[in-house]
Protein backbone atom coordinates (compact mmCIF):
# COMPACT_ATOMS: atom_id res chain seq x y z
CA UNK A 1 0.00 0.00 0.00
CA UNK A 2 1.49 3.26 -1.02
CA UNK A 3 -1.56 5.51 -0.61
CA UNK A 4 -2.35 7.14 2.68
CA UNK A 5 -5.72 7.04 4.47
CA UNK A 6 -6.78 10.47 3.09
CA UNK A 7 -6.51 9.27 -0.49
CA UNK A 8 -8.47 6.14 0.40
CA UNK A 9 -11.29 8.21 1.97
CA UNK A 10 -11.57 10.43 -1.13
CA UNK A 11 -11.75 7.41 -3.41
CA UNK A 12 -14.46 5.86 -1.24
CA UNK A 13 -16.55 9.08 -1.35
CA UNK A 14 -16.26 9.24 -5.14
CA UNK A 15 -17.32 5.62 -5.43
CA UNK A 16 -20.34 6.21 -3.18
CA UNK A 17 -21.50 9.19 -5.26
CA UNK A 18 -21.16 7.12 -8.43
CA UNK A 19 -23.18 4.26 -6.98
CA UNK A 20 -26.03 6.53 -5.76
CA UNK A 21 -26.23 8.36 -9.07
CA UNK A 22 -26.60 5.14 -10.99
CA UNK A 23 -29.05 3.59 -8.52
CA UNK A 24 -32.02 5.95 -9.19
CA UNK A 25 -32.62 7.62 -12.55
CA UNK A 26 -33.79 11.17 -11.84
CA UNK A 27 -37.14 12.45 -13.21
CA UNK A 28 -37.47 15.60 -15.29
CA UNK A 29 -37.99 18.64 -13.08
CA UNK A 30 -41.42 19.42 -14.62
CA UNK A 31 -42.74 15.97 -13.68
CA UNK A 32 -41.21 15.72 -10.22
CA UNK A 33 -43.60 18.27 -8.61
CA UNK A 34 -46.92 16.72 -9.69
CA UNK A 35 -45.68 13.25 -8.93
CA UNK A 36 -44.70 14.27 -5.41
CA UNK A 37 -48.13 15.89 -4.89
CA UNK A 38 -49.92 12.76 -6.13
CA UNK A 39 -47.85 10.54 -3.87
CA UNK A 40 -48.55 12.73 -0.85
CA UNK A 41 -52.30 12.73 -1.55
CA UNK A 42 -52.37 8.95 -2.02
CA UNK A 43 -50.57 8.36 1.24
CA UNK A 44 -52.85 10.82 3.05
CA UNK A 45 -56.00 9.10 1.76
CA UNK A 46 -54.72 5.54 1.98
CA UNK A 47 -53.86 5.65 5.68
CA UNK A 48 -57.45 6.15 7.03
CA UNK A 49 -58.89 3.78 4.41
CA UNK A 50 -56.52 1.02 5.45
CA UNK A 51 -57.23 1.66 9.13
CA UNK A 52 -61.01 1.51 8.61
CA UNK A 53 -60.71 -1.64 6.49
CA UNK A 54 -58.60 -3.28 9.17
CA UNK A 55 -61.10 -2.50 11.94
CA UNK A 56 -64.05 -3.60 9.78
CA UNK A 57 -62.27 -6.85 8.84
CA UNK A 58 -61.65 -7.68 12.48
CA UNK A 59 -65.34 -6.93 13.28
CA UNK A 60 -66.79 -9.18 10.54
CA UNK A 61 -64.23 -11.99 10.90
CA UNK A 62 -66.33 -14.17 13.34
CA UNK A 63 -69.37 -13.91 11.06
CA UNK A 64 -67.35 -14.84 7.98
CA UNK A 65 -65.80 -17.81 9.80
CA UNK A 66 -69.24 -19.06 10.95
CA UNK A 67 -70.70 -18.61 7.45
CA UNK A 68 -67.78 -20.54 5.88
CA UNK A 69 -68.17 -23.41 8.36
CA UNK A 70 -71.86 -23.60 7.60
CA UNK A 71 -71.26 -23.48 3.85
CA UNK A 72 -68.43 -26.07 3.94
CA UNK A 73 -70.39 -28.63 5.93
CA UNK A 74 -74.11 -27.87 5.48
CA UNK A 75 -76.49 -29.88 7.67
CA UNK A 76 -78.43 -32.76 6.18
CA UNK A 77 -75.92 -33.19 3.33
CA UNK A 78 -73.89 -36.45 3.12
CA UNK A 79 -70.24 -35.90 4.12
CA UNK A 80 -68.77 -36.84 0.75
CA UNK A 81 -71.00 -34.30 -0.95
CA UNK A 82 -70.11 -31.33 1.20
CA UNK A 83 -67.98 -28.52 -0.25
CA UNK A 84 -65.27 -29.32 2.36
CA UNK A 85 -64.94 -32.90 1.11
CA UNK A 86 -64.85 -31.61 -2.43
CA UNK A 87 -62.08 -29.14 -1.50
CA UNK A 88 -60.10 -31.94 0.21
CA UNK A 89 -60.28 -34.12 -2.88
CA UNK A 90 -59.03 -31.24 -5.00
CA UNK A 91 -56.17 -30.64 -2.54
CA UNK A 92 -55.16 -34.34 -2.64
CA UNK A 93 -55.07 -34.31 -6.37
CA UNK A 94 -53.03 -31.11 -6.45
CA UNK A 95 -50.58 -32.48 -3.86
CA UNK A 96 -50.03 -35.66 -5.89
CA UNK A 97 -49.40 -33.60 -8.97
CA UNK A 98 -46.98 -31.34 -7.08
CA UNK A 99 -44.90 -34.27 -5.79
CA UNK A 100 -44.81 -35.86 -9.23
CA UNK A 101 -43.72 -32.65 -10.86
CA UNK A 102 -41.32 -31.69 -8.03
CA UNK A 103 -38.16 -33.05 -9.64
CA UNK A 104 -39.02 -31.53 -12.97
CA UNK A 105 -39.81 -28.27 -11.30
CA UNK A 106 -36.44 -28.22 -9.48
CA UNK A 107 -34.60 -28.94 -12.68
CA UNK A 108 -36.62 -26.38 -14.50
CA UNK A 109 -35.87 -23.87 -11.75
CA UNK A 110 -32.14 -24.60 -12.01
CA UNK A 111 -32.20 -24.16 -15.78
CA UNK A 112 -34.19 -21.01 -15.44
CA UNK A 113 -31.72 -19.61 -12.90
CA UNK A 114 -28.82 -20.59 -15.18
CA UNK A 115 -30.38 -18.56 -17.88
CA UNK A 116 -31.67 -15.67 -15.83
CA UNK A 117 -28.82 -15.03 -13.37
CA UNK A 118 -26.06 -14.35 -15.93
CA UNK A 119 -28.45 -12.37 -18.03
CA UNK A 120 -29.41 -10.18 -15.08
CA UNK A 121 -26.21 -10.11 -13.03
CA UNK A 122 -23.70 -9.43 -15.79
CA UNK A 123 -25.35 -6.23 -17.03
CA UNK A 124 -25.77 -5.19 -13.40
CA UNK A 125 -22.09 -5.77 -12.74
CA UNK A 126 -21.21 -3.92 -15.92
CA UNK A 127 -23.09 -0.93 -14.61
CA UNK A 128 -21.58 -0.73 -11.16
CA UNK A 129 -17.96 -0.27 -10.06
CA UNK A 130 -17.85 -3.25 -7.72
CA UNK A 131 -14.40 -2.41 -6.39
CA UNK A 132 -15.45 1.11 -5.45
CA UNK A 133 -18.67 -0.27 -4.02
CA UNK A 134 -16.79 -2.72 -1.82
CA UNK A 135 -14.34 -0.05 -0.75
CA UNK A 136 -17.20 2.32 0.04
CA UNK A 137 -19.56 -0.10 1.74
CA UNK A 138 -17.46 -2.87 3.24
CA UNK A 139 -15.53 -2.49 6.50
CA UNK A 140 -12.39 -3.98 5.02
CA UNK A 141 -10.49 -3.71 8.28
CA UNK A 142 -13.07 -5.83 10.08
CA UNK A 143 -13.26 -8.25 7.19
CA UNK A 144 -9.48 -8.72 6.99
CA UNK A 145 -9.27 -8.94 10.77
CA UNK A 146 -11.92 -11.67 10.79
CA UNK A 147 -10.08 -13.53 8.03
CA UNK A 148 -6.79 -13.29 9.88
CA UNK A 149 -8.48 -14.50 13.04
CA UNK A 150 -9.51 -17.67 11.31
CA UNK A 151 -6.09 -18.54 9.92
CA UNK A 152 -2.59 -19.10 11.32
CA UNK A 153 -0.75 -16.57 9.20
CA UNK A 154 2.70 -17.62 10.45
CA UNK A 155 2.07 -21.22 9.53
CA UNK A 156 0.69 -20.11 6.18
CA UNK A 157 3.78 -18.02 5.40
CA UNK A 158 6.12 -20.80 6.51
CA UNK A 159 4.18 -23.23 4.35
CA UNK A 160 3.66 -21.15 1.23
CA UNK A 161 6.52 -18.64 1.11
CA UNK A 162 10.05 -19.47 -0.02
CA UNK A 163 11.64 -17.61 2.84
CA UNK A 164 15.16 -18.39 1.74
CA UNK A 165 14.56 -16.64 -1.57
CA UNK A 166 12.84 -13.71 0.08
CA UNK A 167 15.59 -13.19 2.64
CA UNK A 168 18.33 -13.65 0.05
CA UNK A 169 16.70 -11.11 -2.24
CA UNK A 170 16.30 -8.68 0.66
CA UNK A 171 19.91 -9.09 1.70
CA UNK A 172 21.09 -8.71 -1.90
CA UNK A 173 19.31 -5.41 -2.16
CA UNK A 174 20.82 -4.06 1.07
CA UNK A 175 24.32 -2.87 1.89
CA UNK A 176 24.20 -4.45 5.29
CA UNK A 177 27.63 -3.23 6.36
CA UNK A 178 26.78 0.38 5.57
CA UNK A 179 23.42 -0.03 7.26
CA UNK A 180 25.00 -1.38 10.44
CA UNK A 181 27.62 1.39 10.45
CA UNK A 182 24.90 3.99 10.00
CA UNK A 183 22.34 2.64 12.45
CA UNK A 184 24.33 0.81 15.13
CA UNK A 185 26.37 2.51 17.84
CA UNK A 186 29.28 0.16 17.45
CA UNK A 187 31.33 1.69 20.25
CA UNK A 188 28.57 1.22 22.85
CA UNK A 189 27.89 -2.24 21.54
CA UNK A 190 31.56 -3.17 21.78
CA UNK A 191 31.72 -1.83 25.34
CA UNK A 192 28.66 -3.85 26.33
CA UNK A 193 30.11 -6.99 24.79
CA UNK A 194 33.43 -6.44 26.53
CA UNK A 195 31.62 -5.93 29.83
CA UNK A 196 29.73 -9.17 29.33
CA UNK A 197 32.62 -11.41 28.34
CA UNK A 198 35.50 -10.41 30.62
CA UNK A 199 37.75 -9.72 27.65
CA UNK A 200 40.77 -8.84 29.80
CA UNK A 201 40.72 -12.33 31.25
CA UNK A 202 40.59 -13.88 27.78
CA UNK A 203 43.46 -11.69 26.55
CA UNK A 204 45.45 -12.49 29.64
CA UNK A 205 44.92 -16.21 29.22
CA UNK A 206 45.73 -16.15 25.51
CA UNK A 207 48.81 -13.93 25.83
CA UNK A 208 50.42 -15.53 28.86
CA UNK A 209 52.09 -18.77 27.95
CA UNK A 210 52.88 -21.79 30.06
CA UNK A 211 55.92 -20.02 31.54
CA UNK A 212 53.71 -17.11 32.57
CA UNK A 213 51.29 -19.45 34.29
CA UNK A 214 54.18 -21.14 36.14
CA UNK A 215 55.49 -17.76 37.30
CA UNK A 216 52.01 -16.65 38.36
CA UNK A 217 51.59 -19.89 40.26
CA UNK A 218 54.95 -19.44 41.99
CA UNK A 219 54.09 -15.89 42.99
CA UNK A 220 50.69 -16.89 44.38
CA UNK A 221 52.27 -19.78 46.27
CA UNK A 222 54.86 -17.43 47.73
CA UNK A 223 52.11 -15.04 48.84
CA UNK A 224 50.30 -17.94 50.48
CA UNK A 225 53.59 -18.85 52.19
CA UNK A 226 53.97 -15.25 53.37
CA UNK A 227 50.57 -15.32 54.99
CA UNK A 228 51.23 -18.67 56.62
CA UNK A 229 54.56 -17.56 58.11
CA UNK A 230 53.04 -14.27 59.26
CA UNK A 231 50.19 -16.14 60.94
CA UNK A 232 52.56 -18.50 62.76
CA UNK A 233 54.81 -15.74 63.98
CA UNK A 234 51.91 -13.50 65.01
CA UNK A 235 50.43 -16.39 66.95
CA UNK A 236 53.78 -17.14 68.54
CA UNK A 237 54.15 -13.49 69.55
CA UNK A 238 50.51 -13.45 70.69
CA UNK A 239 49.59 -10.54 68.46
CA UNK A 240 45.94 -9.79 68.15
CA UNK A 241 45.95 -7.02 65.59
CA UNK A 242 46.50 -7.66 61.91
CA UNK A 243 49.69 -6.55 60.23
CA UNK A 244 49.82 -3.11 58.59
CA UNK A 245 51.08 -4.01 55.18
CA UNK A 246 49.70 -1.03 53.30
CA UNK A 247 52.62 0.62 51.57
CA UNK A 248 53.12 4.35 51.98
CA UNK A 249 52.26 6.85 49.31
CA UNK A 250 50.11 5.07 46.80
CA UNK A 251 47.33 3.01 48.36
CA UNK A 252 47.12 0.50 45.54
CA UNK A 253 49.23 1.47 42.56
CA UNK A 254 47.51 1.26 39.22
CA UNK A 255 49.44 -1.39 37.34
CA UNK A 256 48.90 0.41 34.06
CA UNK A 257 50.53 3.63 35.32
CA UNK A 258 54.32 3.89 35.28
CA UNK A 259 55.70 4.94 38.64
CA UNK A 260 57.21 8.40 38.83
CA UNK A 261 60.55 9.20 40.43
CA UNK A 262 60.47 10.18 44.04
CA UNK A 263 61.58 13.73 44.68
CA UNK A 264 62.82 13.31 48.24
CA UNK A 265 63.91 10.17 49.91
CA UNK A 266 65.66 9.04 53.02
CA UNK B 1 33.50 8.05 22.79
CA UNK B 2 36.96 7.57 24.19
CA UNK B 3 40.03 9.02 22.58
CA UNK B 4 42.67 6.45 21.69
CA UNK B 5 44.71 5.65 24.75
CA UNK B 6 42.20 7.07 27.24
CA UNK B 7 39.66 4.26 27.19
CA UNK B 8 39.25 1.53 29.78
CA UNK B 9 42.50 -0.37 29.93
CA UNK B 10 42.90 -4.09 30.29
CA UNK B 11 44.16 -5.08 33.70
CA UNK B 12 46.55 -7.92 32.92
CA UNK B 13 46.91 -8.92 36.57
CA UNK B 14 44.89 -12.04 37.37
CA UNK B 15 41.89 -11.39 39.62
CA UNK B 16 43.34 -13.56 42.39
CA UNK B 17 46.44 -11.36 42.58
CA UNK B 18 44.73 -7.98 42.47
CA UNK B 19 43.85 -7.94 46.16
CA UNK B 20 47.40 -7.66 47.45
CA UNK B 21 48.90 -5.37 44.82
CA UNK B 22 50.59 -2.44 46.56
CA UNK B 23 50.86 -4.24 49.92
CA UNK B 24 54.22 -5.01 51.51
CA UNK B 25 55.49 -8.47 50.65
CA UNK B 26 56.22 -11.15 53.23
CA UNK B 27 59.33 -13.07 53.98
CA UNK B 28 58.72 -16.01 51.64
CA UNK B 29 58.27 -13.90 48.50
CA UNK B 30 61.25 -11.74 49.33
CA UNK B 31 63.49 -14.70 50.18
CA UNK B 32 62.63 -16.36 46.88
CA UNK B 33 63.42 -13.14 45.01
CA UNK B 34 66.66 -12.82 46.94
CA UNK B 35 67.50 -16.43 46.12
CA UNK B 36 67.17 -15.72 42.42
CA UNK B 37 69.39 -12.64 42.78
CA UNK B 38 72.03 -14.52 44.77
CA UNK B 39 72.04 -17.27 42.16
CA UNK B 40 72.58 -14.73 39.41
CA UNK B 41 75.40 -13.01 41.28
CA UNK B 42 77.11 -16.33 42.06
CA UNK B 43 76.85 -17.37 38.40
CA UNK B 44 78.20 -13.99 37.31
CA UNK B 45 81.11 -14.27 39.74
CA UNK B 46 81.98 -17.77 38.58
CA UNK B 47 81.50 -16.64 34.99
CA UNK B 48 83.95 -13.82 35.63
CA UNK B 49 86.57 -16.31 36.80
CA UNK B 50 85.97 -18.46 33.72
CA UNK B 51 86.25 -15.35 31.53
CA UNK B 52 89.56 -14.42 33.08
CA UNK B 53 90.84 -17.95 32.56
CA UNK B 54 89.84 -17.91 28.90
CA UNK B 55 91.44 -14.50 28.34
CA UNK B 56 94.70 -15.61 29.96
CA UNK B 57 94.74 -18.70 27.78
CA UNK B 58 94.18 -16.66 24.64
CA UNK B 59 96.93 -14.20 25.50
CA UNK B 60 99.59 -16.83 26.33
CA UNK B 61 98.49 -20.35 25.53
CA UNK B 62 101.98 -21.86 25.91
CA UNK B 63 102.68 -20.57 29.36
CA UNK B 64 99.08 -20.89 30.57
CA UNK B 65 98.42 -21.51 34.23
CA UNK B 66 94.85 -21.07 35.60
CA UNK B 67 94.78 -18.35 38.25
CA UNK B 68 94.04 -19.34 41.80
CA UNK B 69 91.55 -17.06 43.57
CA UNK B 70 90.97 -17.39 47.24
CA UNK B 71 87.45 -17.70 48.66
CA UNK B 72 87.83 -14.17 50.03
CA UNK B 73 88.58 -12.85 46.54
CA UNK B 74 85.49 -14.59 45.16
CA UNK B 75 83.47 -13.19 48.05
CA UNK B 76 84.78 -9.69 47.48
CA UNK B 77 83.96 -9.83 43.76
CA UNK B 78 80.54 -11.23 44.55
CA UNK B 79 79.86 -8.40 47.01
CA UNK B 80 80.95 -5.85 44.42
CA UNK B 81 78.68 -7.36 41.81
CA UNK B 82 75.81 -7.53 44.28
CA UNK B 83 76.25 -3.89 45.30
CA UNK B 84 76.35 -2.64 41.70
CA UNK B 85 73.49 -4.86 40.65
CA UNK B 86 71.24 -3.85 43.52
CA UNK B 87 72.06 -0.14 43.18
CA UNK B 88 71.25 -0.17 39.48
CA UNK B 89 68.07 -2.16 40.04
CA UNK B 90 66.74 -0.07 42.95
CA UNK B 91 67.44 3.27 41.26
CA UNK B 92 66.21 2.43 37.77
CA UNK B 93 63.17 0.15 37.88
CA UNK B 94 62.96 -0.64 41.57
CA UNK B 95 63.16 -4.30 40.64
CA UNK B 96 66.00 -6.79 40.63
CA UNK B 97 65.54 -9.75 38.34
CA UNK B 98 64.47 -11.84 41.31
CA UNK B 99 61.97 -9.15 42.30
CA UNK B 100 60.64 -9.06 38.77
CA UNK B 101 60.18 -12.82 38.76
CA UNK B 102 58.34 -12.69 42.08
CA UNK B 103 56.33 -9.58 41.19
CA UNK B 104 57.94 -7.32 43.79
CA UNK B 105 59.21 -3.75 43.72
CA UNK B 106 61.34 -1.69 46.06
CA UNK B 107 59.92 1.76 46.72
CA UNK B 108 61.03 4.70 48.77
CA UNK B 109 59.44 6.49 51.68
CA UNK B 110 56.57 7.88 49.60
CA UNK B 111 55.97 4.72 47.65
CA UNK B 112 57.88 5.89 44.58
CA UNK B 113 61.10 4.90 42.90
CA UNK B 114 64.27 5.45 44.93
CA UNK B 115 66.91 8.00 44.00
CA UNK B 116 70.51 6.97 43.41
CA UNK B 117 72.06 7.71 46.82
CA UNK B 118 69.40 5.95 48.90
CA UNK B 119 69.47 3.12 46.38
CA UNK B 120 73.25 2.76 46.84
CA UNK B 121 72.89 2.90 50.60
CA UNK B 122 70.22 0.22 50.58
CA UNK B 123 72.26 -1.92 48.18
CA UNK B 124 75.29 -1.69 50.47
CA UNK B 125 73.17 -2.52 53.51
CA UNK B 126 71.61 -5.53 51.79
CA UNK B 127 75.00 -6.77 50.59
CA UNK B 128 76.65 -6.41 53.97
CA UNK B 129 73.76 -7.60 56.11
CA UNK B 130 71.57 -9.90 54.06
CA UNK B 131 70.12 -11.60 57.11
CA UNK B 132 68.34 -8.34 57.91
CA UNK B 133 65.76 -9.43 55.34
CA UNK B 134 64.31 -11.96 57.74
CA UNK B 135 63.19 -9.28 60.15
CA UNK B 136 60.23 -8.74 57.81
CA UNK B 137 58.77 -11.99 59.11
CA UNK B 138 58.69 -10.51 62.61
CA UNK B 139 57.95 -6.87 61.75
CA UNK B 140 54.29 -5.89 62.03
CA UNK B 141 54.70 -3.92 58.82
CA UNK B 142 56.57 -6.60 56.88
CA UNK B 143 59.71 -4.42 56.91
CA UNK B 144 63.25 -5.77 56.89
CA UNK B 145 66.01 -4.10 58.92
CA UNK B 146 67.06 -2.22 55.78
CA UNK B 147 63.51 -1.04 55.28
CA UNK B 148 63.27 0.17 58.88
CA UNK B 149 66.52 2.06 58.70
CA UNK B 150 66.07 3.56 55.24
CA UNK B 151 62.24 3.80 55.42
CA UNK B 152 61.79 1.82 52.24
CA UNK B 153 59.25 -0.86 51.38
CA UNK B 154 59.10 -3.93 49.20
CA UNK B 155 55.64 -4.20 47.74
CA UNK B 156 53.74 -6.60 45.55
CA UNK B 157 53.54 -5.00 42.12
CA UNK B 158 53.32 -7.52 39.36
CA UNK B 159 55.06 -6.20 36.29
CA UNK B 160 52.80 -5.33 33.37
CA UNK B 161 53.40 -4.06 29.87
CA UNK B 162 52.54 -0.35 29.77
CA UNK B 163 51.76 -0.51 26.08
CA UNK B 164 48.63 -2.60 26.67
CA UNK B 165 46.10 -1.27 24.13
CA UNK B 166 42.86 0.29 25.23
CA UNK B 167 39.76 -1.63 24.27
CA UNK B 168 38.49 0.88 21.74
CA UNK B 169 41.82 1.61 20.10
CA UNK B 170 41.41 -1.20 17.62
CA UNK B 171 38.04 0.07 16.46
CA UNK B 172 39.11 3.70 16.28
CA UNK B 173 42.20 2.87 14.28
CA UNK B 174 40.17 0.96 11.72
CA UNK B 175 39.74 2.92 8.47
CA UNK B 176 36.16 4.14 8.16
Amino acid sequence: MTEGPTTDDAAAADARALVVRRAGPSLPASVEGPVDVALGAAVTVARPVVAVAFVAGRAVEPFVRGAWSLAARPPLVPAEWTPAAFANRLADRGRTLRFAAGADATELTGQTLDLVVPTVVEPVLDRIDLTSLVIARVDLERLVGAVFDTMDLTELVLDRVDLHRVVTAALDSLDLTALVRERVDLASLAEEVVDEIDLPDIIRESSSGVAGEVVDGARLSAVAGDELVNKWIDRFLQRRKARRTQAPGEAAPDPTEPAGEESTDA
Amino acid sequence: MHEPGTGPQINPIPPKARGFQGLRAGVVSRTMAGGVDYLLVILTTLGSYVGVVVLLFLFDPRDFHPPTWSFGEFLLLGFAYMFLYLTLSFATTGRTIGARVMGLRVVGRKGKKMRWVPAALRAAFCTAFPIGLFWCAVSRENRSVQDLVLRTSVVHEWPVAHEAPTLLDAELRRPS
